[in-house]
């Protein structure tokens, strides 16, 4: 048996994005063991709930997180709609899942440069986030923040797409896809990269539904689970596949995650086909939430949970957020034990650790 | 309480959601029943209303897209046996609840004794007036209590 | 007579200018690496800055046991240095060389902290893996030119390169680890974006990071003066024709770093003693042969 230690990992380090600690009890660069500790970055922010009115509670929710934000602002007004029983007008319906997919896009190249930083490869990274930022620049365009948005409210949208907007999304996609096509084969086929990537953190399908993943992490062991498929909002018309993975490591998610943004780029396409040309942008909604209801959204992380509960009165009486980081902790937990000292910063990356959204 | 399925929504979307009523002593044998079919823990959360817990355990179905949730109904001396020899992922869960809520919850498999978020008021989530309520099976809380709650209980 | 004074003044103009011309070194890698990235990068002179500073923080350190080793290790580099320019023993330079690693390697363990400690047996590793080269490239020299005298070079006739390719081959792949450039950067790195934070590094602040600097630099002169030991003769021509060469060879390891992941420690191992072994190895079986 060899020398143990343990390895205190986080909450400052220079791969992680956000405040986590990790306590890994280490033998010779291998690890036995990993102990989560969260907390840097509660809030408390469902503690608001009953103290601000729901259609205010909105930005608050909004604010969880940066990169999540639109799929927490979407979640909770799936919520509130579901408790009043609101119909939202179709073009709206449309208009969000635009929004959603393109915050996914965001959400995806992000974590593609940081995986590409966590193994040294400086330059894919920059690559990576030189896209992200043309996608920006449309959400910027058109929603009039880059990060959080607040075009959402009870009943639909605040703002519209025109004609001229339409276009110039279109036409920038096309562009963004070339260049996501071919800085992701660098990913997918460079060797170094393999080398880091492929057989890292295994995680069977067995392992993976016994350990309650979602999302990504999940569906690159082969579940094929994907919230999309409810047909929340428009995508019911838009014919939607979950992306799956059979291999269950980091490159199988990196591969699942890739695929995403394509199938985000072509949700987006059909979106614009089959949204009604003109339309209502909300629907009128009078009176206060009386009922509970647990909305479920697909984030870019995973299956996040959205559960409201109000009597009558302005405020909630109770709002639950629970994001897809939270269930994939364990996940990570179990990719860890037996990896490598060396695997650790990927293997953290590859859940995708939303830290602010888990800890709200 | 309504605790109906919201079928009211215009539906376009597939699986149903549903919340069903259990008594707390029922939650471990649901929750096996809930395993033996393949279902996923997808969170748990309690909630403080009409002077009683909510707690609510939800289950997923990832090939037919339902959603299951089991509701129980708990005074604020209650205890509930957690479910985390079952579902191992539900200790998280389970801490948080007993941190932000004062929920008893015992044999917890991985229990952060009140230590998960480190928060210096004993349930935040609580009114007030209930934090400070002696349950049947005190447990050792390590968090220091703010010397504000304590001298507003003396009034 | 005249000679010994020339090898002399080489020792001396190393000591001297080693520090400046490898500051601009660091300097031009810096700002051509930005600009393969689309940056623009730093000042070229910004290395020189980092140093100042440094050497003007307050000194905070975990133990002063440190400061004493990295001298040591600063030392020794210099040492090397010196000897090989001033036309010595090409066996002796490198052991003295190897020397400096275990210095760092001291250096690194002494904080106690859990990163620099892992960085430091990764440290060793590496100077494993980069070893077999150097040593085979002596007895390379040795077999071309009948002496181990780094001297010898400027009375051949025609550059070593020729007698010796495959040495240079796995010269230049002991190099990259030697530089921490990626693939091999797996002990330190100059940028503190891997798991072990900054490596060997960690723990180093203030005077001995810019300790740590300055034996750097020495380092990076005396690694690409070494290639010019290939490339020399006995015409005058063969100087332009070193440096022209150290320039590309230059340019070549930026772009590689700007294209390649950093690879564990194993695979570090694997490939630099397979191309050892196939490119030293071989040369080295075909002078015996030609013998």
């Amino acid at each position: 048996m060899g020398k143990r230690s343990v390895i205190p990992f986080g909450p400052q380090h220079p791969v992680l994005p956000e405040p986590i600690h990790l306590d890994l009890v280490v033998e010779d660069e291998k690890i036995v063991e990993a102990i989560p500790n969260i907390g840097f970055i509660h809030r408390g922010l469902e503690g608001l709930a009953p103290d601000r009115d729901f259609q205010k509670y909105l930005y608050v929710v909004e604010r969880t997180c940066g990169i999540c934000s639109f799929g927490h602002g979407l979640g909770y007004v799936e919520s509130i709609e579901g408790i009043m029983n609101v119909e939202v007008p179709e073009r709206a319906r449309y208009l969000r899942v635009v929004w959603a997919e393109m915050a996914r896009m965001t959400s995806h190249l992000m974590w593609l440069g940081f995986t590409a930083d966590a193994f040294g490869f400086e330059s894919l990274f920059y690559e990576a986030w030189r896209i992200r930022e043309k996608v920006l620049d449309l959400m910027e365009m058109t929603t009039g923040g880059r990060l959080i948005y607040s075009v959402l409210k009870v009943g639909g949208v605040l703002k519209d797409i025109t004609p001229d907007m339409q276009k110039k999304i279109l036409d920038d996609l096309n562009e963004i896809e070339k260049e996501t096509r071919e800085m992701t084969k660098t990913f997918l086929d460079d060797y170094s990269v393999q080398t880091r990537l492929k057989g890292v953190g295994v995680l069977t399908k067995q392992q993976a539904h016994d350990v309650g993943a979602c999302g990504p992490m999940a569906r690159a062991s082969g579940i094929a689970c994907d919230m999309r498929m409810r047909g929340y909002e428009a995508y019911s018309d838009l014919g939607f596949e979950p992306v799956v993975a059979q291999d269950g490591d980091s490159y199988a998610r990196c591969e699942v995650r890739i695929n995403e943004i394509f199938a985000s780029i072509e949700l987006v396409r059909r979106a614009f086909e089959h949204m009604p040309k003109e339309g209502d942008l909300s629907a009128t909604v009078k009176g206060n939430p009386n009922g509970e209801y647990f909305a479920r959204i697909e984030q870019p992380r995973g299956e996040a949970i959205f559960y409201s509960e109000g009597h009558g009165k302005p405020n909630l009486d109770r709002f639950r957020l629970r994001t897809p980081t939270f269930a994939n902790l364990q996940a990570l937990c179990e990719t860890l034990k037996g990896a490598e000292y060396a695997d650790v910063p990927i293997l953290i990356l590859t859940i995708d650790p939303c830290i602010s959204c888990t800890e709200r | 309480m309504p605790e109906e399925t919201n079928e009211k929504k215009a539906v376009r979307q597939t699986g149903s959601n549903t919340i069903v009523p259990v008594k707390a002593d029922e939650l471990v044998e649901k929750a096996v029943e809930m395993k033996k079919k393949g279902l996923r823990l997808s969170q748990a959360c309690c909630s403080w209303v009409n002077n009683q817990y909510e707690i609510s355990y939800s289950f997923a179905d990832d090939q037919t897209l339902d959603y299951i949730t089991l509701r129980i109904l708990a005074e604020r001396t209650a205890t509930i046996s957690s479910i985390s020899e079952i579902y191992p992922y539900a200790a998280f869960y389970e801490n948080e609840m007993e941190e932000l809520f004062g929920l008893n919850i015992r044999y917890i498999d991985l229990d952060y004794h009140n230590r998960l978020y480190r928060i210096k008021t004993k349930a935040p989530f609580l009114p007030e007036d209930q934090r400070e309520v002696a349950t049947d099976e005190t447990k050792k809380i390590s968090a220091p209590d703010a010397p504000e709650t304590q001298k507003e209980d003396a009034n | 007579m005249n000679h010994t004074i020339f090898y002399a003044i080489g020792a001396v103009l190393y000591i001297v200018g080693a520090p400046f011309l490898g500051c601009l070194m660091d300097g031009a890698e810096r700002k051509l690496s930005a600009r393969m990235q689309g940056r623009i990068g730093p000042p070229l002179l910004q290395p020189w800055y980092d140093f100042v500073k440094l050497l003007n923080k307050q000194v905070v350190t975990v133990d002063r046991a440190q400061f004493f080793i990295l001298t040591s290790y600063l030392v020794l580099m210099v040492m090397s240095g010196a000897m090989f320019f001033s036309g010595n023993d090409l066996l002796m330079t490198f052991f003295v060389l190897s020397t400096t690693g275990t210095f760092l390697y001291f250096a690194a363990i002494v904080p106690s902290s859990p990163y620099s400690s892992m960085a430091a047996s990764r440290e060793l590793i590496q100077e494993v893996c980069y070893e077999p080269a150097v040593l085979l490239l002596s007895v390379g020299f040795y077999l071309a030119t009948g002496t181990f005298n780094a001297r010898a070079v400027f009375s051949q006739n025609t550059s070593l390169v020729v007698f010796l390719p495959g040495f240079l081959a796995s010269y230049l792949f002991a190099m990259i680890i030697k530089l921490r450039i990626s693939p091999f950067d797996v002990s330190t790195s100059h940028h503190a974006h891997q798991e072990l934070v900054q490596g060997v590094t960690t723990e180093m602040g203030a005077r001995n990071l810019a300790l740590f600097k300055l034996a750097e630099w020495y380092e990076m002169v005396f690694l690409y003066g070494v290639v010019a030991v290939f490339i020399l003769n006995s015409s005058l021509v063969s100087v332009l024709a070193a440096i022209l060469v150290d320039l590309v060879i230059f340019f070549c390891f930026v772009l590689i770093d700007n294209t390649n992941a950093r690879v564990k420690w194993e695979n570090m191992l694997g490939l630099s003693w397979a191309v050892t072994g196939l490119c030293s190895g071989v040369n080295l079986l075909i002078l015996m042969m030609i013998r």
